[in-house]
């Protein structure tokens, strides 16, 4: 299976998302709010006591996170080793589950949506969405191959 | 024989197009296990349920993980305030720069600089501003002698009834006397972080915040005896001083009397403007009531 435009677009959600944590994280360790958005919320959220994780800015996980997923990514496209791919899958999923979490407790317990958030579970959720599909076609190709 | 040539060595697979019939009686066997070997194993693969393949697994694993996490995290992002169990100030104010006539204050009086903090227990912003961004105003401004900070009741947030939480935490505060800032401290580490009027600054826990910063607890006691009504009094006259003075959310703060944008400023805009101000003195203290304080009479409201 050819993994050049699936990496690209893998990379692509992934190094999208790595932004917007590194934003997110430079203003948490800066003690600034975040350039407002449409929806505003932000400065709300980036305040708000679940803006840390025993007292780390969870803005800094998201940057871990999505510095690994790139790096899985990366050598998945140097390597073509598949395990690569189905840990990233993998962490995907993990991923999903938190920033599902993250937007219940800014729906329900913070009541205000940050659009820089939004922004960043959307990488994680069509990243995954997308390394799911490109996990079965190379399922698929290594099925026929 | 000819049957060992086929038993030894396992010949590479050939297509059926290449395998010629079994010849001997050996090989007819042996094409026979082969063939049940290979029903069998499809078989398996056919019958193997969905649910047991590796895909399924890591999905069902990496659920749980996740899942996991978000019970650590819930667990340990919302520590709930109770009697007993108070978290302890990370970022104690240092009571060493309490102002001794007033023990809502904090630094010299005749700094050049006035920094009012309009403030609500309850409020979220408030707490943020309390314990992220006032230890540094603290160090850099008030240890220096370049700024005096007081703090402001604008308890709002329980709509001001008498028994509402925002007027018996301010109430409160005010009744543990010179121990005002570690109240404060203690009050905002421990605010309940997901809501407001939830009833977490009972009676008993204002009472167990007091013991916690060792306040003289009959005269305490003697303080919020009635529901605290005299310091009730003093907490509505203040926020009603608040509302003249422009103030309309929390936190809200005033440099030299001016007010400036609601919400929990940062050091990054708030410090120059005290800078500015600073310069704009001449190294010249400017007096606690300057007539830019006057022109709001949310600077002529000391306690």
């Amino acid at each position: 299976m050819a993994r050049g435009r699936p990496a690209l677009v893998l990379g692509g959600f992934a190094a999208v998302g790595l932004a917007i944590a590194l934003y997110l994280s430079a203003n948490a360790l800066a003690g600034t709010a975040p350039a407002c958005l449409p929806g505003g919320g932000c400065e709300t959220v980036a305040q708000s006591e679940y803006a840390r994780w025993l007292g780390i800015p969870v803005a800094l996980f998201g940057v871990l996170f999505s510095g690994v997923l790139l790096g899985l990514i990366a050598a998945w496209w140097r390597t073509g080793d598949g395990r690569l791919l189905l840990v990233g899958y993998a962490q995907g999923l993990v991923g999903v589950v938190i920033v599902l979490y993250l937007r219940y407790l800014e729906l329900f317990v913070i009541g205000a949506i940050c659009p820089w958030c939004v922004a960043y579970g959307a990488t994680i959720l069509f990243g995954w969405l997308a390394l799911l599909v490109v996990q079965r076609r190379a399922n698929r190709a290594r099925d026929v191959g | 024989m000819s049957t060992n040539s086929s038993s030894a060595g396992a010949p590479p697979p050939k297509t059926p197009a290449q395998r010629r019939p079994p010849a001997t009686r050996q090989e007819r066997r042996e094409a026979a296990r082969r063939d049940q070997r290979l029903a069998s194993a499809r078989t398996v693969a056919v019958n193997k349920p969905g649910w047991q393949s590796p895909m399924a697994l890591i999905t069902a694993a990496a659920v749980v993980v996740g899942l996991v996490v978000v019970v650590l995290a819930s667990g340990v992002l919302s520590p709930k305030a109770t009697v007993g169990s108070l978290i302890s100030p990370l970022r104690p104010t240092p009571t060493s720069l309490v102002d001794p006539t007033n023990p809502r204050a904090i630094g010299q009086a005749n700094a050049p600089v006035k920094v009012e903090i309009w403030s609500d227990f309850q409020c979220p912003a408030c707490d943020t501003f309390a314990t992220t961004i006032e230890p540094n105003l603290i160090s850099q401004y008030v240890a220096t002698g370049k700024a005096y900070v007081v703090y402001r009741d604008f308890a709002f947030i329980d709509r001001g009834a008498a028994d509402g939480e925002s007027q018996q935490a301010a109430a409160a505060a005010r009744c543990v006397g010179d121990k005002f800032w570690p109240f404060h401290d203690y009050l905002f580490e421990n605010q309940n972080k997901t809501g407001e009027n939830k009833g977490t600054f009972s009676a008993a826990f204002l009472a167990s915040v007091a013991d916690a910063v060792h306040a003289d607890r009959s005269a305490y006691d003697a303080c919020m005896a009635n529901g605290a009504a005299d310091m009730v009094v003093a907490v509505k006259a203040e926020t009603a001083q608040g509302n003249v003075a422009g103030v309309s959310q929390t936190p809200t703060i005033a440099l030299n009397g001016t007010l400036r944008q609601g919400g929990a400023e940062p050091m990054t805009t708030l410090g120059p403007a005290i800078d500015a101000l600073i310069a704009a003195a001449s190294g010249s203290p400017v007096p606690v009531a300057s007539p830019v304080a006057s022109a709001s009479p949310a600077a002529s409201t000391a306690p």
